[in-house]
């Protein structure tokens, strides 16, 4: 949901923009579009629906994360040259090596969990377990792979939404925000 | 209000320049989904 907020604040954005200057939203053609959804068609079974997520076995679940993401990756290759597509596929890249240096899962640490959910107990046995049905692992900090690329960044302890998210996760969010700023490019 | 908005909506229709930003919007919606991976305090099944 926390990225979507990122497409819609780029839609949003392009629309201001195409009212304010008299011009028309125009789309951009993205090549092979049918990868995205073969890709994260079974991403939304497992994450998503839980019904489904919670009968799949933590064995297979890496193999789906990977494998999916792997098929974005392609995607990301075949329409590079589309505006904020770099830097997106940047954030994808991040979040796909880090997740495959990490056994299939995007890391995070028990104190980023304690965080997030801050009324968890402070003796709750969290290490070497799976964050819900989510994509996480999580990891002590020192024993990771690519520290630096895991969920490692939370909001404001004000701020009543926690979530954790990754370099990657900014990346994705910027370059997905200017790809629909540039639908109200006049030279698109 | 909202009758005069649906009837408008009826009448017009949708251009298939419309429906190509809707395809557009929906696939960019799609890849961040699965490229990304933020986690919340939703969804923690047995926490």
């Amino acid at each position: 949901m926390v990225l979507v907020a990122a497409v819609a604040a780029g839609f949003a954005a392009a629309w201001i923009r195409v009212k304010i200057t008299g011009r028309q939203l125009k789309t951009i053609e993205l090549r092979h579009s049918w990868l995205v959804i073969a890709a994260v068609l079974p991403q939304i079974l497992v994450f998503q629906i839980s019904a489904v997520g919670q009968f799949l076995p933590e064995t297979l679940v890496p193999i789906v994360l990977v494998s999916s993401q792997a098929l974005l990756v392609i995607f990301t290759a075949l329409n590079f040259d589309r505006p904020g597509m770099s830097v997106m596929g940047s954030g994808l890249l991040a979040n796909f090596l880090v997740i495959v240096f990490n056994g299939g899962w995007m890391p995070v640490s028990p104190e980023i969990v304690h965080r997030i959910l801050p009324s968890l107990p402070a003796d709750f046995p969290l290490v070497d377990r799976r964050l819900g049905l989510s994509k996480d692992w999580i990891i002590p900090a020192g024993e990771m792979n690519l520290p630096w690329l895991s969920d490692r960044f939370t909001l404001p302890g004000w701020v009543p939404y926690q979530f954790a998210f990754s370099f990657g996760d900014i990346l994705i969010s910027i370059g997905a925000f200017f790809l629909l700023w540039s639908l109200s490019d006049p030279g698109n | 209000m909202s009758t005069k908005l649906i009837n408008t909506l009826k009448t017009r229709g949708i251009t298939a320049s419309e429906a190509r930003i809707v395809l557009f919007v929906v696939t960019v919606i799609l890849f961040v989904i699965g490229a990304g991976a933020p986690s919340d305090g939703g969804g923690l099944g047995g926490f």
